[in-house]
């Protein structure tokens, strides 16, 4: 795959990361509701990691090349 | 057809409907439904009818006063709606109170807020203000990439999520909690898709694709183990 197209597809993934993130606290809100705390925690931690990945897919740190 | 004179008149005409309409959605939603009850004091019921008066005054005021229409719009408008809320109690308790119209009442505030924020921009200004440079606007230097507004419109809706799904817990402990965590997470994704919007732009800070990537890998990886973990707990059970 060409560079141009192959970071199109990273945007897009990056996005894609961004509402899985969305999702991941939506399933902790809810846990948070039914007082399920553990499944909380662990909705939330899944939300931030993946809201991480998507900030990260589109800066790099300078270390990565 | 339509003078100078008549277009200042309009747009005078927009920035007070634009100022009025969102109050007047937040203030139905969420201060008369409640002051409008029959076992409703007096004095609350006061204030509400004082606020809207309040929030009138401030969007007639808005094109010619800016400084006293934030007085009345803002401040006495706001204030005297605490007012009515104080004195209503009991009765505008968790337990008692409507998702739907909690969350449209949510959504009316936010959108008073931004059309408060706007009229301080769209503000007419009839004469130079002292100490402005006279000449051209300055334009920015960069324009935003494209689709930016997309990206963030989408980060938006995705933030509104946990943030609705929090009006759906009954338990009024709970729901506070829930919404303090749900209120915190939509603040996290819509920076994170402010960033996202905009970086995209930025070929030079962002790299290669595969250093893009390689660059997630950690948080990845951590969400891999996770799921997993998660799985095996699952079956487990």
């Amino acid at each position: 795959m060409e560079e141009p197209a192959l970071s199109k597809a990273v945007d897009v993934l990056s996005i894609v990361t961004l509402f899985a993130a969305a999702g991941a606290f939506t399933l902790g809100v809810r846990a948070i509701g039914e007082t399920h705390d553990l499944q909380a925690l662990y909705w939330l931690a899944v939300g931030g990691l993946l809201l991480r990945a998507a900030v990260d897919m589109l800066r790099p740190r300078s270390g990565v090349r | 057809m339509f003078g100078a004179q008549g277009w200042a008149d309009a747009r005078h005409w927009v920035l007070r409907a634009n100022v009025l309409i969102p109050g007047l959605y937040a203030w139905l939603t969420t201060v008369a439904y409640p002051a409008g009850e029959s076992q409703t004091s007096v004095g609350a019921r006061a204030s509400a009818y004082a606020a809207l008066a309040a929030l009138v005054l401030g969007a007639v005021l808005v094109p010619d006063q800016p400084r006293w229409a934030r007085g009345f719009g803002v401040y006495g408008y706001v204030g005297l709606c605490l007012l009515s809320w104080a004195l209503l109690g009991a009765s505008i308790g968790v337990e008692r109170v409507h998702p739907v119209r909690a969350a449209c009442g949510g959504v009316g505030w936010a959108l008073y807020a931004f059309s408060w924020g706007s009229a301080r921009r769209g503000r007419v200004v009839s004469e130079p203000l002292a100490g402005e440079i006279p000449g051209r606007r300055l334009e920015p230097r960069q324009s935003l990439p494209r689709g930016t507004s997309a990206v963030l419109g989408l980060g938006v809706l995705g933030a509104l999520v946990p943030w609705l799904y929090a009006w759906r817990i009954t338990h009024p402990a709970r729901a506070m909690f829930a919404h303090g965590a749900a209120l915190l997470c939509a603040v996290i994704l819509t920076t994170a898709a402010a960033q996202i919007a905009l970086d995209r732009g930025k070929k030079a800070t962002r790299g290669r694709p595969r250093a893009r990537i390689r660059s997630a890998a950690a948080p990845a990886s951590a969400v891999a183990f996770l799921l997993a973990a998660g799985m095996v707990w699952w079956a487990l059970r």
